[in-house]
Formats: C-alpha cells, sequence, structure tokens
C-alpha cells in the first residue's frame, strides 16, 4: 500500500492535509487532517456579547460575512428579538451576504478550482491581443508560473483554444470579484470584516444612490454568471463527463438554507428562505432540520475524550493534543449520529426536493443538457454544477430585494442584552451549513461555539469510527497516475475546503533580512 | 526621501489580530487612521483579505505593513520590497485566499500593478491566539507608523 499525502493542500503552511492509501491504483483509506487547533470559542468567553459579530468574522478570510450573519442571528435569538428585525435590515443582510457568496463561488471556481482542468501553460501558443493573456504568457516566458503552481502534469484535456479561453476568464473572474466586494462595502461599511450586521437589523440605510450603485455591480456579475460562468461549468461538463461519476460521498445531505424572506417566524429553521433548510438522505428524501439532533464527536480528535456527543449549546473546546488516537484538531459533526455533507450542493438538493421553483429548473436543465440522473449530482462535478446554481439563483434574485427596500424606514431595533440567555444562529454560508451558538451570563459569553461548513465535510472519524465525508469520497476511488493524483485534488477541490482561518506570517526564503532592517 | 505622488497612494495592514502579533499590520492601520494627515492616503485595515488593495484607479505607491519573519530579535522593523526577496509558501490554488504575494502577480496580468510597492515588516514574537500584541511588538507600533509615514508623506517642494 502506498500513501499519497496531500500536504498542505490549502497551499498555506500546514492548516489542512490529507492522506490517501492506495492499493493497486485504488484508495483504500483516507484521512483528513486539520492541523491547527482554534481556539476563538476560548477567546470569546467573558466577552460581551456583541464582540462575537466582530470576533467571528475574524476566524477566516473568505467566509466572513458568512460568520457575522450566523453570529448575528445567534445574538438577535439570545436577545429575543429574532422575529422583530425590521424587513429592510433583513433585506440588507441578505444583499451583503449575497454579494459575499457571488464573489465567493466565482473565487473558488476559477481561482482555486479550475486550474486543475485548465492548462495554463497553453496560452505560450497565444497569439492574439488580449492584455491579460499577453501578460500571462510573458509569465510563462520568463519561466515563472506565478500564482499558477504547483500543479500536477498530464490530465489535461481541453483544446488549446478553450485553455486559452478560461485563462482569460480566469483573469476575468478576478474584477468579477472585485465588484462583489464592492457591493459588500455599499451597505456593510467596509470590507473585510464588516461592522454594518449586527443584532437588531444594520447600521446603513438603503440610499437610492447606494441602490443604483449596487444595482449597477450586480448586473454586471449577473452577466458574468450567465454568460461565462454557467457556460465554462457546461464546458468542463463536456471534457471532463467521468467526474459526474468521482467523488460520490457520504449520500447525506445537511442544509440550514439561507437567505430569509419573511422575519416573522423566531425559529430559522423552519423560516421560509431562498434555499431551503433540509436534511437530505441518499434515496433523496427530504425530512426538516432539528438542531437538537446535531452533535460533535472528538473520539479521533485531538480534544479531551470527556467532551464527546455535545450538542454544541453545550459544547466545550479543550484540547489535548496528546490523545493518541487523534489525528486532526477539527471535530467531528455528525446529525443524527449519521454522517452528513454540507455545501451548495445540500442547499440545491434541499430546495430541489421542496420544490424550489427556480432551483427546480436548473437543475432538470442541468441534468438533461448532461444526459445525467439526479444521482450525479453526488459527484465532483455536481459540486460545481450546483454551487454554479446558487449564483445564478441569486443573481436573479438579487435585484428584486432591491426593489423591496423601504428608504426612510427603519433598519434597526433597539433591544437590551439579558442578563442570562442561549441563543442559536444557524444559516448556510457559501461552503454550506454554518451554527453559532451562546450562553450568556451575567450579560457576558459564558459559552460560544461555532461549527462550520469544513468541519462537516472535512470531519475525521467519529466515535462509532465512521469516516468523515470527504474521507468517504476519497476512499474507493481510482488513481491513474499516483505521482499526479489529479482525482484526488480534484475531489477535494470541489468542496471547497476552507479550515485555514489565516496564519499568513510572511516567510521569504533564506529567512535573513537582516540587511534590510529600518528600525 | 519625500516623493510626489500622482497616483493613489495605499497603506495597506494585513493579517488576523486573533493571532497576537500576526496581527500588526491591522494594529498600526489604525494608529494611523487616527492621525490627522495632510495629505491624501489611503489607509486600509486588510486584515485576512489581504488582495483587497486593487482598484480602478492606477495605485503609485503601495506600502505594505505585515509581520515578517526576517531572523532578526521581535520587534525588528524592515523595509524591502518585494523584488528584493524570494517568497516561500506564500502561493495558492486551493485555499479560500488570495495571498498578498499572489495578489501582486495577479495585478501583473490584470494591469493594476502598483508603480512601487514596499513592504514594512515587524519581527513577530508571538504567534498565538490572543487579540493582543505583545510587549514588544506594542512597544514598537509607534516606530512603524513612522516608517511607513516616512513612505507616504510627499515632498514638500
Amino acid at each position: 500500500m502506498s500513501r499519497i499525502s496531500l500536504d498542505p493542500i490549502t497551499r498555506i503552511e500546514g492548516h489542512f492535509k490529507v492522506d490517501a492509501f492506495v492499493e493497486n491504483g485504488v484508495v483504500k483509506d483516507a484521512k483528513s487532517t486539520g492541523t491547527m487547533f482554534r481556539g476563538i470559542e476560548i477567546m470569546l468567553q467573558g466577552r460581551d456579547p456583541r464582540d462575537a459579530q466582530q470576533i467571528t468574522q475574524r476566524i477566516c478570510g473568505v467566509c466572513p460575512t458568512s460568520h457575522s450573519i450566523a453570529a448575528t442571528l445567534n445574538l438577535d435569538s439570545a436577545f429575543g428579538i429574532a422575529d422583530k428585525i425590521p424587513d429592510n435590515g433583513r433585506i440588507l443582510r441578505n444583499l451583503i451576504l449575497g454579494a459575499a457568496h457571488l464573489s465567493d463561488h466565482v473565487l473558488h471556481f476559477y481561482q482555486l478550482a479550475a486550474l486543475d482542468y485548465v492548462d495554463v501553460t497553453k496560452v505560450a501558443k497565444y497569439d492574439g491581443n488580449d492584455s491579460a493573456l499577453n501578460s500571462v504568457k510573458a509569465f510563462i516566458e520568463r519561466g515563472e508560473l506565478g500564482p499558477f503552481v504547483p500543479r500536477f502534469e498530464g490530465d489535461y484535456r481541453f483544446p488549446d483554444k478553450v485553455d486559452q479561453e478560461l485563462v482569460g476568464h480566469y483573469v476575468q473572474a478576478l474584477a468579477i470579484r472585485r465588484k462583489g466586494q464592492e457591493m459588500m462595502a455599499i451597505f456593510a461599511g467596509k470590507m473585510p470584516h464588516n461592522p454594518a450586521i449586527v443584532p437588531g437589523g444594520v447600521t446603513e440605510t438603503p440610499a437610492v444612490d447606494k441602490i443604483a450603485s449596487f444595482l449597477w455591480r450586480l448586473n454586471e456579475i449577473k452577466d458574468f454568471i450567465d454568460n461565462v460562468y454557467i457556460p465554462d461549468i457546461f464546458t468542463v461538463a463536456k471534457y471532463y463527463g467521468d467526474y459526474f461519476e468521482i467523488g460520490r460521498g457520504c449520500g447525506n445531505l445537511l442544509s440550514f438554507g439561507n437567505y430569509d424572506l419573511d422575519g416573522t417566524n423566531p425559529d430559522y429553521l423552519k423560516r421560509n428562505r431562498l434555499f431551503q433548510a433540509g436534511a437530505v438522505t441518499a434515496d433523496l428524501k427530504l425530512a426538516p432540520v432539528d438542531a437538537a439532533k446535531i452533535a460533535e464527536y472528538v473520539a479521533n480528535s485531538w480534544y479531551e475524550d470527556g467532551t464527546s456527543g455535545l450538542n454544541p449549546c453545550a459544547g466545550k473546546t479543550v484540547p489535548d493534543e496528546n490523545w493518541a488516537k487523534g489525528y486532526s484538531w477539527v471535530k467531528a459533526p455528525r446529525y443524527d449520529g449519521k454522517v452528513y455533507e454540507v455545501g451548495p450542493l445540500a442547499r440545491v438538493a434541499a430546495s430541489y426536493l421542496s420544490g424550489q421553483p427556480q432551483v427546480k429548473a436548473l437543475v432538470d436543465y442541468t441534468l438533461s443538457a448532461v444526459g445525467a440522473q439526479p444521482s450525479a449530482l453526488f459527484s465532483v462535478l455536481g459540486r460545481h454544477a450546483a454551487r454554479a446554481i446558487c449564483a445564478k439563483v441569486l443573481t436573479e434574485t438579487m435585484a428584486g430585494w432591491l426593489l423591496e427596500l423601504k428608504p426612510g424606514e427603519p433598519v434597526y431595533m433597539p433591544y437590551e442584552i439579558p442578563d442570562e440567555s442561549q441563543g442559536m444562529g444557524l444559516v448556510d454560508g457559501s461552503r454550506g451549513a454554518l451554527g453559532h451558538w451562546i450562553e450568556i451570563k451575567d450579560k457576558r459569553i459564558a459559552r460560544y461555539q461555532c461549527v462550520v461548513p469544513s468541519t462537516w465535510n472535512m470531519s475525521p472519524r467519529d466515535d462509532k469510527n465512521q469516516p468523515g465525508p470527504l474521507e468517504q469520497a476519497l476512499i474507493g476511488t481510482r488513481v491513474k497516475d499516483e505521482t499526479n493524483p489529479f482525482e484526488l485534488v480534484r475531489i477535494v477541490r470541489a468542496y471547497d475546503p476552507c479550515l485555514a482561518c489565516a496564519i499568513h506570517v510572511m516567510t521569504p526564503k533564506g529567512r535573513t533580512l537582516s540587511k534590510f532592517r529600518v528600525g | 526621501m519625500g516623493e510626489r505622488f500622482t497616483d493613489r497612494v495605499v497603506v495597506l495592514g494585513i493579517g488576523n489580530e486573533l493571532l497576537k502579533d500576526e496581527g500588526i499590520g491591522v494594529h498600526v492601520a489604525r494608529e494611523l487612521s487616527k492621525r490627522p494627515l495632510a495629505f491624501p492616503v489611503e489607509i486600509i485595515e486588510a486584515g485576512t483579505v489581504p488582495d483587497c488593495w486593487q482598484a480602478d484607479e492606477p495605485t503609485g505607491k503601495l506600502v505594505v505593513v505585515d509581520a515578517v519573519y526576517g531572523g532578526c530579535e521581535a520587534g525588528a522593523i524592515y523595509k524591502f520590497s518585494p523584488e528584493d526577496v524570494e517568497f516561500q509558501n506564500c502561493l495558492m490554488t486551493s485555499t479560500h485566499q488570495i495571498s498578498f504575494v499572489e495578489s501582486l502577480l495577479l495585478s501583473e496580468i490584470t494591469g493594476h500593478k502598483p508603480a512601487k510597492t514596499v513592504i514594512i515588516g515587524i519581527e513577530p514574537k508571538e504567534v498565538a491566539w490572543g487579540m493582543e500584541l505583545s510587549e514588544e511588538l506594542r512597544s514598537r507600533v509607534p516606530d512603524v507608523v513612522e516608517a511607513v509615514l516616512k513612505e507616504v508623506t510627499p515632498d514638500q517642494e
């Protein structure tokens, strides 16, 4: 048996690695390891509850907006005002989150995933006038692949023209990401780490000029999603159709849903949301989500054994780096004791099965265009397609939300922090089901727990020794070339893993900068 | 030392302020924003999104403030340009983030590369969970602010 180690898979020093054990070309076992302890829950203890919105956003560089929404829903619920947020506040939160997710989905596909399929070196043969492509060509001619390496060699299947076109889209996507960030800043005050989404509503009012400036960018992104992103997904499907059969995963899907269309139900999981909450089993049966069925297990994680099997509302974070069976800093969240995948595929599946008309139309169209059954969605390409469908539904819907805003009406309602309370904020971030739980004592945080999407997807084995969703997706995969294990890295990236929580101290090679000292 | 600027001048404070000294760039950006400055400069508290400095208009000078492992004692302040050093472990393809060094490479492709980039680096003492800087670094914040101001203050003539 040989071992293929993808470490660090995120290309950020040592946060996440995957070990795949291969025998006769097939993955027999896989271990997904989060290599960094996340101390945020401990840091929040004893603080003013309102700090949770600001601090949890800083866990990460790309999901801050999702954390700000989960933290705020959590606080709204603990403060007893979850059903009293003014419509303007609810809608502005949706718009800010929508801009974040659009920007994130585009970034994921082009900057992170596409390079596993697109051969950048083909741009060396480009002979046109596009300045971006010519500057990529200049990189290649200088012998630097710049941001496009390290990469595997071999299984690149597009004709030269398609490779060149997709590299052009890679460059366009950078501008689209920037537009999305600008949209967030319009209503959220600043980006990253917005100060505007707060318990009670938001702090920004929907002035007409802001609405116009948001809409103008939204239309530009919509154009890109419709005419570039969606067609590119079909292009990948055309040349890499076997990836509808690779990386099936655990078969169970969990969505908390997102984008409240109505804020009057204090139970977030029962709200009418643009994307629906639901627990979907492999036979495509949909059931409502019961938050009490969520528990985190630590038999194979570096935490004290006594903290296993707890619902996050009673969750503990007691690290034990000497725990012999441990192989990850990630806990193993399970739903009803079973392994569940979260993410765009779960959102799309729950919405599809509950009859959301936009999602239904797009899924049916996609499946008929590629000639596949719904079961094909449980795959690498299924996950990419689901992410693109989420982006498309958002761009179709957000302009309508702008029209629902009522300039001059309230965006916020005042509240008091209770002496003692508990709260729960559940929402899908762009990578999937995100939950924050709080317990307040003496107006301070006594307990805070976050269960983030990649904790679900990248989780290690649990107390029953069930492998996590990614581990299950890897096991059984045939690897054609063990020195270039494209299959494995394509499976991992389709989940859009986000475990980094960001350390990025710059580390120059050689490590001695004494000659550059100025103080 | 003074320069003349026609295009935008940006100070970019990067790092994760939940990881003690890793957040030095953010602390410095905040301190700078409190100073009344008599010249135009954009101060961006980029935190963990180090690629957010790009704009449609051209960037004349970009001054990046970040923790840097440079081999000297904690609190040492370095000034260098990206061409002076070769970076390791900074390239992504799978992470959710675009690192600063990548964003600079990508800006060459998109045509947004700053005319000049300077990195003001500070040697961290402690990178671990916590929101406060170490004493060594906290006492250096005013010196880092001065080093940054030197870079962005235009020539008086």
